[in-house]
């Protein structure tokens, strides 16, 4: 069982894939800088909007600036989301269901 | 009878839960529910937002019954501002109006249909058809009125539109003020007559005139780094709430005035953007005068409404603006600007002011500062005022509109068109599919979620479910082991009031399931159909965890939340605290685990204790050890049964049994019986003996138990001892059928125990007119009373001259009886649990 945080509305992925020199210098030199600009980015609901609205187009830089700002507490967790992601572990009449639903969209799909 | 349904989420985004919409979908259904004139109100919770969940339950815990707050289950991120999310949103949407269908309201009643921007909410109308009228909040349009602040981004403009529609599709439209009625039927051509107003209000016993310590001011102004008499603002942010006019009216205030008054800016937003707000301050060479306190509770809020000299409220666009009536409430002088909705909420000529006018704020200000006759008038006025707003009010004129509307509906004749819920979400998702992108893994979250959210289980009766974790793992049955399956026994082979079911599962398995293999033992069947189906929970259930498996119980905190959550009782059976009351008789691992069993037994609905005693023990514990809870915790005890023949009991009698039983009746016998362990007092016991036998008291002593733990040395005495086989006897693990035997030759049962829960040896002692001889302690006397002979002290000495005394009581036939105690059969012991629980 997986649990995704969500806090802004930023995408649930937590893996990085921003190369590790460049995350070192953010680590050290530019962390507080980030930190203050996200801080405003967050405080400003007009610029909060213009910047997500950008960064989900960067999926990569978008699951590096959630961790980022998870990590550095910048983002509230207000909201938790229980993912499942293995029909193995739903129980029998989920399992059910998503049988159902999956051979509902097929015969949809033979059809068109 | 109207059957209200009202969608709560308005109070579970972390958006609104701690704004207005937050307090005003709280109060508002809050008073609704306290005084519904006989409708039905209904409560529908999110459960993508668990940890709200609690906190609701808590608010409605003795107004509503929590049968009637429901939960759907979202295990999918609808977060509308992530455009990757579309498929999502819409088949989120299509659950919660399923949910909301399946419950069968006349009414289905939003407070905030403005929900699911940043966060997993969902709201919609009339994607799917419906029998219910639905009525909609829209608290304001000011996004409209400001389109360029608000609605300048694509993503964002095609929520807002699409959630205006829904207001459009709504048979019914809430809004807070008149104002606001005007403004949404002229830009959303919505006829006058389906909006009505509500008007928010405040809870008077929190927002009133107090008079506060010099202490506490002084400890809450220095905390706020307030330094002087205060003018106050509480609010957003936002272009519309003017604060460009308040700075600039401030800074140009006379002299002596901004010498004299700090402006206190109240807000969490306000804290947040402090620096571009000092910017501006500096600019205007007030910077130094105006102080930010950040979030403040509302116990500080009520304080500062209470002690500022005034209170201003500058905004251009409010749908009602609840912060100036907070103020009034409390007794302060209230200035607002005379647009909006706020001359309703004021309702005072004289305390308007043009907010596009710095110097008529001013001067306002000015006035209000220096004419004491004045800033008395506009405090007085404002009690007045605020006592027309309250939720109890507002609540009424609601539920009257919903009577009304819903008898005009019903004067309708239309076709039904419920139907059958998963498969009506099946049909859409598979009419979207070819459309929306989505993964196999979001199916298996919305079957998951479809699964959870309606019970699909046959004939969906509430069902107590028994955990029986431990005793389905082990050979031998000891004395929780034994209560757990004499439990079961009965509640099993008789018709209960409630579906009853045996589950199990394990620490590293967060599901539960049946435990065909004890049922089929305990009804006797052959092991044939051993299927262990996985359990599902519906509402209405109640979990007992019956077994003390702790392991257990710790790891499944978060699935026992989960379940509470979704509205299924968790209760645990408490059979004693003796690890952490008495944490020397046993090793400390195990004291650190029971320590943190019985938290995670504090997180749930309740305890059942199996005594008074020890019920008396957990709630002193809970005093000092119990986390923060919301909900009281539910402490009951009942009494364990004690009828041998109906506990399935164990036969076979050893080869030297007759010979050891003639021993028995040879001369007096003292028999304990119970596991070895420290506790149970057989070192004490023995000495005692041991003291007799060498005074020439000719008694035989009787130990039956298995040896436990940390008594190595006793067993170096016991086990070589001289008198073993002669006038001592340890029998280890025997069967019921000869403990019957034994207790039928013995002469008088000892129990020397330091601690116990219940004690069944003295009822199975007085089931079998055995006299007793027992300690002292809270549950003896509890369950023995008067049928017993009491002893005291530590020393085997003490024992000793309580067997001697016995014995001579004894022997002139005036010892304590036991045949007169009460006791209970297990189908009785049963009852009584089941009772308890079903009480609740």
């Amino acid at each position: 069982m997986l649990y995704v945080f969500q806090g802004t509305g930023i995408g649930s992925g937590m893996s990085s894939s921003i190369p590790q020199t460049i995350r070192r210098h953010i680590g050290g030199l530019l962390s507080p800088i980030l930190a203050r600009l996200i801080q405003f980015t967050l405080a400003h609901p007009t610029l909060k909007i213009r910047a997500l609205d950008w960064i989900f187009r960067y999926p990569v830089l978008e699951e590096w600036l959630y961790r980022f700002a998870v990590e550095g507490g910048l983002v509230t967790r207000g909201m938790t989301v229980r993912a499942y992601s293995d029909p193995s572990k739903l129980t029998p009449n989920a399992r059910i269901i998503y049988n159902n639903l999956k051979s509902a969209i097929e015969l949809h799909n033979k059809r068109d | 009878m109207v059957r209200v349904v009202i969608d709560l989420q308005g109070a579970q985004t972390s958006f609104s839960r701690n704004r207005g919409v937050g307090r005003y979908t709280i109060e508002l259904v809050k008073a609704m529910a306290l005084d519904s004139r006989g409708n039905e109100i209904i409560v529908a919770l999110n459960g993508a937002f668990p940890d709200t969940i609690e906190a609701i339950r808590a608010e409605f815990d003795s107004i509503l019954p929590q049968e009637n707050i429901k939960v759907w289950q979202q295990f999918f991120d609808t977060t509308a501002i992530n455009p990757k999310n579309f498929w999502r949103k819409n088949v989120g949407e299509l659950l919660r109006e399923e949910f909301l269908n399946s419950l069968e309201g006349d009414i289905i009643f939003s407070t905030n249909l403005q929900e699911g921007i940043f966060d997993a909410a969902c709201t919609s109308v009339k994607i799917s058809p419906t029998d219910s009228l639905i009525c909609s909040t829209l608290h304001d349009v000011v996004p409209l009125i400001y389109p360029n602040a608000y609605l300048k981004e694509s993503t964002m403009r095609t929520w807002y539109d699409e959630k205006i529609d829904f207001i459009k599709k709504s048979d019914i439209v809430l809004t807070d003020s008149h104002s606001s009625k005007v403004e949404i039927s002229t830009l959303l051509r919505i006829p006058m007559e389906k909006i009505h107003v509500v008007y928010p209000a405040v809870n008077h016993a929190i927002f009133k005139p107090r008079s506060i310590g010099i202490a506490d001011k002084k400890k809450l102004l220095s905390q706020m780094n307030i330094s002087a008499p205060f003018v106050m603002y509480a609010g957003g942010t936002d272009l519309h709430k003017n604060l460009d006019r308040l700075y600039s009216a401030w800074s140009i205030l006379q002299k002596d005035i901004l010498g004299s008054y700090q402006l206190v800016m109240v807000g969490d937003g306000l804290k947040r953007e402090e620096i571009h707000h000092r910017n501006k301050l500096r600019k205007l060479g007030i910077s130094d005068n105006v102080v930010f306190t950040g979030h403040v509770n509302d116990e500080e809020l009520v304080m500062l409404y209470n002690l500022c000299d005034l209170f201003v409220f500058p905004s251009i666009n409010e749908g009602f603006g609840l912060p100036p009536l907070e103020a009034m409430s409390c007794g302060a002088a209230v200035l607002a600007s005379n647009t909006s909705s706020l001359p309703e909420v004021v309702g005072h000529q004289d305390a308007l002011f043009d907010p596009y006018d710095d110097v008529s704020l001013a001067k306002k200000m000015e006035r209000a500062l220096t004419d004491s006759k004045f800033r008395d008038l506009l405090k007085e006025h404002g009690i007045q005022q605020a006592s027309k707003f309250s939720w109890d009010m507002s609540a009424r004129s609601l539920l009257t509109l919903f009577e009304v509307s819903v008898k005009n509906n019903s004067s309708i004749q239309k076709p039904s068109t419920r139907r059958d819920s998963i498969q009506n979400i099946i049909n859409y998702v598979t009419s979207i599919s070819s459309s929306l992108s989505f993964d196999d893994n979001d199916l298996i979250n919305l079957s998951a979620s479809i699964a959870e959210t309606f019970c699909t289980r046959k004939d969906c009766q509430r069902t107590l479910f028994l955990d029986v974790s431990s005793i389905i793992k082990l050979d031998h049955l000891a004395g929780i082991q034994r209560v757990v399956l004499a439990i079961c026994n009965e509640l099993i082979n008789n018709p209960q009031k409630i579906d009853i079911e045996l589950v199990y599962t394990t620490p590293n398995d967060p599901e539960f399931y049946r435990a065909d293999a004890l049922i089929n033992k305990i009804l006797r069947r052959a092991q044939e159909h051993v299927s262990n189906d996985w359990m599902e929970f519906c509402p209405g259930d109640i979990l007992l965890f019956l077994d003390l498996h702790p392991g257990v119980a710790i790891s499944h905190q978060e699935k026992t939340q989960f379940l509470r959550n979704k509205g299924i009782s968790v209760y645990h059976v408490v059979y004693d605290l003796i690890p952490v009351l008495k944490p020397e008789f046993f090793w400390s691992d195990l004291c650190i685990e029971f320590k943190e069993w019985l938290l995670a037994v504090s997180k749930s609905d309740g305890a059942i204790c199996i005594s008074r005693s020890v019920a008396d023990e957990l709630t002193e514990w809970l005093k000092t050890n119990s986390p923060k809870r919301l909900r009281p915790f539910k402490i009951g005890w009942f009494h364990l049964g004690a009828d041998v023949e109906n506990a399935v009991p164990s036969r076979g009698l050893p080869d030297d049994a007759p010979q050891v039983l003639a021993q028995l009746a040879a001369r007096p016998s003292f028999l304990m019986v119970g596991t070895v362990e420290p506790r149970k007092g057989h070192a004490q016991t023995l000495a005692a003996f041991e003291l007799l036998w060498a005074d020439g008291v000719d008694v035989n002593l009787v130990i039956i138990g298995r040896q436990g733990w940390m008594v190595e040395m006793l067993l170096e005495n016991l086990r070589p001892h001289h008198e073993r086989g002669k006038r001592l006897f340890w029998l280890e693990g025997i069967s019921d059928e000869y403990l019957e035997k034994i207790y039928a030759a013995s002469t008088c049962l000892i129990t020397a125990s330091e601690a116990e829960g219940f004690g069944l040896p003295l009822i199975e002692a007085a089931q079998h007119k055995l006299p007793i001889i027992t300690r002292d302690i809270p549950v003896s006397r509890e369950v023995a009373g008067e049928h017993a002979f009491y002893f005291n002290g530590k020393e085997p000495a003490d024992l000793a001259r309580a067997v001697r005394e016995w014995l001579a009581l004894y022997q002139s036939d005036r010892h304590p009886k036991s045949h007169g105690m009460q006791w209970l059969t297990w189908k009785q012991s049963s009852q009584q649990l089941l009772d308890l629980i079903l009480k609740e």
